[in-house]
């Protein structure tokens, strides 16, 4: 039987789905795995999409999920790993200032801003993708905002 | 807050050349070890109630040779094909990528000369060896009917037919035609898969299609008429089609 095809999913949205992970991973390593754990997720639940934007939101919606998830119990392993002050950090992209501030952002507006700015989407689609209250996304966006003026000021 | 400034700063933000290949190489892998894990489940899962159901006996014959017979059609330049229903087991093919694989969207020339035929196949993107640059694999689909082509060699698709096969000699090339039935629905309706396979210059084509058990004649037809019209035309040559990393 013929399968979806994976190869030109991925084609047309990795980039997207990577920066969506990287905002909230802040390193390539755990990046790779996230997007590679959505379209994983991609094969085994088969959704029906529409069409190709209906394709893109499903793999936001489910890219932010897996960060949010395994970010959570990475934050559990740590408790007992805090005294290892010896590791190596992480190997990071080469960013800028604003970068920085973006993947500083608390997990709840990370995919927000990504959207608005990035991908242009007004708020009300970004709550359609996102399922989640257009108040909520205006909420956020207004509160993203300002945590990012206050910590880049005249750079924005 | 400038737009551009927080563009410019996602900008940066892409994998490399080598983690990309990486991810799509593991995301195709894992596609395949599903879809395998998948119908050996599905299998067994329809060999239980068929053990069951082998034991009825009476009334199996004939019902046996309702799914099972072939179907003759004609097609326009008067050539007649064969499609044989399936019989034997569903194998599994071993896609095995290579590790520098890489992938690009096939141009309308490119596809128009894998598939040249008057419909206009849908867009999609090819694997490629990075290494030698050489084509392996590609899905697309001309209307309703499904095209996997794959370099010889390299599994063409998921399915593989181990029962018998005869080929209908179609412009000079052996071409399969088969067929199988669904399980019906809860309608008592069952679906055909048609399906047609054959190599050329060093190129497989699998092309499948589906339709209720009822339209399969001209459905059957119509798959014969396309496989006819892109025989006619002249073979593809791989050798143009190469990967431009």
């Amino acid at each position: 039987m013929a399968a979806p095809d994976i190869a030109a999913i991925y084609e047309r949205h990795s980039k997207t789905v990577y920066r969506v992970c990287y905002a909230y991973m802040k390193n390539p390593a755990d990046t790779e795995d996230a997007v590679q754990e959505t379209f994983f997720r991609l094969i085994r639940s088969q959704p029906r999409l529409e069409n190709q934007e209906h394709e893109k939101a499903w793999l936001i919606r489910t890219a932010s999920n897996i960060c949010k998830n395994e970010l959570k119990q990475k934050r559990r392993k740590d408790t007992s790993l805090d005294e290892q002050t010896d590791l190596a950090a992480p190997e990071t992209h080469q960013s800028s200032e604003i970068m920085e501030a973006v993947t500083a952002l608390p997990e709840k507006y990370k995919t927000v801003i990504y959207l608005y700015y990035y991908e242009g989407y007004q708020t009300a689609e970004i709550a359609q993708i996102l399922k989640k209250p257009h108040s909520t996304i205006r909420n956020h966006l207004r509160e993203a905002r300002l945590l990012l003026k206050e910590r880049l000021g005249d750079i924005i | 807050m400038t737009k551009t400034n927080i563009m410019q700063a996602w900008d940066g933000i892409l994998p490399d050349a080598a983690a990309d290949q990486r991810m799509l190489h593991a995301i195709l892998a894992y596609q395949n070890a599903y879809q395998r894990k998948r119908r050996i489940r599905q299998r067994l899962m329809t060999a239980v109630p068929a053990a069951g159901c082998l034991l009825l006996g009476a009334g199996f014959g004939l019902h046996h040779y309702h799914m099972t017979r072939p179907l003759t059609m004609t097609l326009s330049s008067g050539e007649q094909i064969v499609y044989r229903a399936l019989h034997g087991s569903v194998g599994d093919a071993v896609y095995v990528y290579p590790e520098d694989g890489g992938s690009r969207a096939l141009t309308a020339e490119e596809l128009h000369m894998l598939l040249p035929c008057a419909a206009q196949p849908d867009p999609c993107v090819a694997v490629f060896h990075t290494g030698t640059g050489d084509f392996i694999h590609a899905e697309t689909k001309i209307g309703d009917v499904h095209v996997h082509l794959s370099k010889d060699g390299f599994p063409v698709t998921d399915v593989i037919v181990t029962g018998t096969q005869t080929y209908t000699d179609i412009c000079g090339v052996p071409v399969t035609f088969g067929y199988f039935l669904t399980d019906p629905n809860s309608r008592g309706i069952r679906t055909a898969i048609l399906y047609a396979s054959y190599t050329r210059a060093d190129l497989q084509i699998y092309l499948e299609t589906g339709c209720k058990e009822a339209d399969s004649e001209a459905i059957g037809t119509a798959l014969g008429e396309l496989v006819y019209e892109m025989l006619e035309a002249d073979a593809p040559d791989l050798s143009a089609i190469k990967y431009q990393g």
